[in-house]
């Protein structure tokens, strides 16, 4: 597998030094929950600034309120915001996959209807994929959505939902007919829906953003399948590869890495130093992959090995980052904290196993590399 | 220049030079000779070693990221030649402005137990690890002076050359000098930049020979056949083989990156950046490739041990993890990790 050297561009670089200047203003230290990469806190207001300035939605094109700008200057957003553990999690879904999968396969009414309102921040995307039955065996769910007139009544449960409580929106995956594969259809399904009763879940650290989905007897009309029938699961493999491959599967941690390295719990004997050398290293690195995938969505091609092969080492790394901070914090640390970054840090602790489970496991994005590899 | 930049039918030309020219009967051969010198004839007179110096200063032209295409190629058929050593002494050299010849040169790596001093232009005292000291016409190093650092060329006719080896059984000699006028040349830029042209080189020696285990290895295990099936087919194998895919292609891809950088700036942290996190791979990657493979991969019939014992060597030269780690982390507690990792290639010195 090769990727090739990549850097940013002039324009790129004053996107980057932008965005700086933007959140130093708007998230000055203190003002807002230092977040975990992608499960930073809610902020519909956050987002909606976001999508002001154009920097929500920003691959999408520009007919449909998008940017009608790259993956990369998505990425050089974004890495501004997770580096700061900014409030993310309100658009996070419909910015990175949920916009472009309804761009590259949604019908001109579902474009005008909510492409715009996903770069504006105004919308909320949730991923109904999981159910009780089926976690990293995706294909074999078994919600059903049943052809009635007009469209399509769904039944069964969804599980594992991140965010769908607060969502507008949920991109859901239901099994069309027997057909292993060909059987899954997508749809866009309003978080309103007569019959979907949304329950959440309490995460490991006392959070309420996982929740479950059931539907009963719900009517989603026609015009809300995205994409074709029975085309679902290989739109489903093309979202992954947005979903996988970006500078989220390995900067988690980096407002709390940066926290300690600077000093900010104190100064760093020489082992720790040390440490914070071999995590810069690898960060470097991982951030030369997210860069040269996101060149590649550019140029019209689909790394989904390639973003398989990132996920897989990144999330991992991640965990590692969490262990050797807490190893150098001295003690454990509180939850219930007033220091931001020793409350995060806590969390980080709990809901790190999360990371090379959430978006595939390790063990079924090991499969899919390997099988990637055997073919290539 | 990145290695985007790089006419396309270089990189498999070089791959099926090395890969004809030094199969592994030759490699091994040669761990019983100071040098394969037909090899290196055939090397020398494709002018590899010269590329990237000017053709004015009698240099082959061409890039570094060319000069990075050979020694990947040459990292993966682990050539026993001393081509990255040639390679970075030569740069040096024209890099003072002096013509280079195409004489077989090595470079002191940098050993904490060197004693080497140079007093108007004599020097006395001891270099450690030199790779190829017995068969070279001179060995350079930076050193520094009253005028700023100098390139200093040790004529090793004038040395006791003690023999020694590294884990690859390659040379790697200790050498004693006791006053002996040397050629001195102002060096124009930071002493850092000598090693780092060495660890750029080394590191794509280490991204060639990763390719090759990672692509062995998978060979392998699809088909080795036990419980009636390739064990490629169970999990915990596959584990093996992602892991050195991974470390593979983090390296080639590391390596392109800080040359970019070095391009900008020849001693721009990315140098080692990428060592550092090549090292690791190497690390994980020899771990992983033994494991599946098994017994044979632990004989010396086999040739994968050409390949790991080559990075294990490489692996504690031109930068250790744990000096690299130390030096990179100053630079990080300073500035933090995230600016480090999001600014543009070449604008971060070395520390």
């Amino acid at each position: 597998m090769h990727l090739d050297a990549t850097d940013l561009s002039e324009s790129e670089l004053r996107l980057q030094q932008e965005v700086r200047e933007f959140l130093a203003e708007r998230l000055p230290p203190g003002s807002y929950d230092v977040g975990l990469g992608m499960t930073g806190a809610s902020d519909p207001e956050f987002s909606r600034d976001l999508g002001a300035r154009g920097w929500l939605g920003m691959s999408l094109p520009p007919e449909y309120g998008g940017g009608g700008r790259s993956a990369v200057e998505r990425l050089v957003v974004v890495e501004e915001l997770l580096a700061v553990g900014a409030p993310v999690a309100y658009h996070w879904i419909g910015d990175r996959q949920s916009g472009p999968n309804i761009a590259a396969n949604g019908t001109e009414e579902q474009k005008r209807a909510l492409l715009p309102g996903i770069a504006s921040g105004e919308l909320s995307f949730s991923i109904g994929m999981s159910e009780p039955d089926s976690g990293s065996d995706l294909a074999s769910l078994r919600t059903r959505a049943e052809r009635v007139p007009g469209g399509w009544r769904v039944n069964g449960t969804k599980i594992w939902t991140t965010g769908a409580a607060q969502a507008t929106h949920i991109l859901a995956l239901f099994r069309t007919s027997d057909d292993r594969h060909h059987g899954l259809t997508q749809f866009i399904v309003e978080r309103d829906l007569e019959g979907l009763t949304v329950s959440p879940i309490p995460f490991i650290d006392g959070t309420r953003e996982f929740c479950e989905l059931a539907f009963e007897d719900v009517f989603i009309p026609d015009e809300m399948v995205l994409g074709e029938v029975g085309a679902g699961w290989g739109q489903n493999t093309a979202e992954l590869a947005l979903e996988r491959g970006g500078v989220d599967r390995w900067m988690s941690m980096m407002p709390v890495l940066d926290h300690w390295a600077r000093g900010g719990w104190g100064q760093l004997g020489a082992a720790a130093t040390a440490d914070a050398g071999e995590i810069a290293a690898r960060c470097w690195a991982f951030r030369g992959v997210s860069l040269a995938i996101a060149r590649m969505v550019d140029a019209g091609k689909s790394p989904s090995i390639e973003a398989a092969l990132a996920k897989e080492m990144a999330t991992r790394f991640e965990q590692d980052c969490v262990e050797i901070v807490t190893r150098h914090y001295g003690r454990t640390p509180d939850l219930t904290s007033d220091d931001p970054y020793e409350s995060v840090l806590a969390r980080a602790i709990l809901v790190s196993p999360s990371w090379s489970i959430r978006g595939g496991t390790v063990e079924i994005l090991r499969n899919i590399v390997s099988k990637g590899l055997a073919r290539a | 220049m990145t290695s985007q930049d790089v006419d396309p039918s270089f990189a498999p030309l070089m791959a099926q030079f090395f890969r004809e020219q030094s199969p592994p009967e030759r490699v091994s051969a040669a761990e019983q000779q100071d040098l394969d010198e037909s090899l290196w004839a055939q090397v020398t007179e494709m002018g590899l070693p010269l590329i990237g110096i000017d053709e004015t200063l009698g240099g082959s032209g061409g890039s570094l990221a060319e000069l990075l295409v050979v020694l990947e190629a040459a990292g993966r058929a682990s050539a026993p030649v001393p081509l990255a050593e040639t390679a970075t002494a030569s740069w040096a050299l024209a890099h003072t402005g002096a013509h280079v010849s195409g004489d077989l040169l090595t470079v002191a790596p940098g050993d904490p137990r060197d004693t080497l001093t140079v007093t108007d232009g004599v020097a006395t005292g001891v270099v450690h690890g030199v790779p190829w000291a017995r068969v070279a016409t001179h060995t350079v190093t930076v050193v520094a002076s009253g005028q700023g650092p100098v390139l200093v060329a040790i004529p090793l006719a004038s040395a006791t050359v003690r023999a020694g080896y590294d884990l690859a059984r390659q040379p790697k000699d200790m050498v004693s000098i006791d006053a002996v006028p040397v050629a001195v040349s102002p060096w124009p830029g930071t002493p850092n930049e000598l090693t780092a042209r060495l660890t750029l080189l080394r590191g794509a020696l280490m991204a060639g020979a990763l390719e090759e285990v990672a692509d062995l290895t998978r060979q392998y295990v699809s088909e080795r056949v036990q419980f009636g099936r390739p064990v490629g087919r169970f999990q915990a194998v596959q584990e093996h083989v992602v892991r050195l895919e991974q470390q593979a292609t983090l390296a080639l891809l590391a390596v392109n990156r800080a040359a970019a950088a070095a391009e900008v700036n020849p001693s721009a942290l990315e140098v080692k950046l990428m060592k550092l996190a090549t090292n690791e791979g190497a690390r994980l990657a020899v771990r992983a490739a033994h494991q599946a493979h098994g017994a044979i991969g632990m004989t010396q019939e086999y040739r994968l041990q050409l390949l790991t014992r080559r990075l294990n060597s490489w692996l504690g030269e031109a930068g250790t993890s744990s000096t690299l780690a130390s030096e990179i982390g100053a630079v990080a507690t300073e500035r933090g990790i995230a600016p480090l990792i999001t600014s543009s290639a070449g604008t971060m010195e070395q520390a």
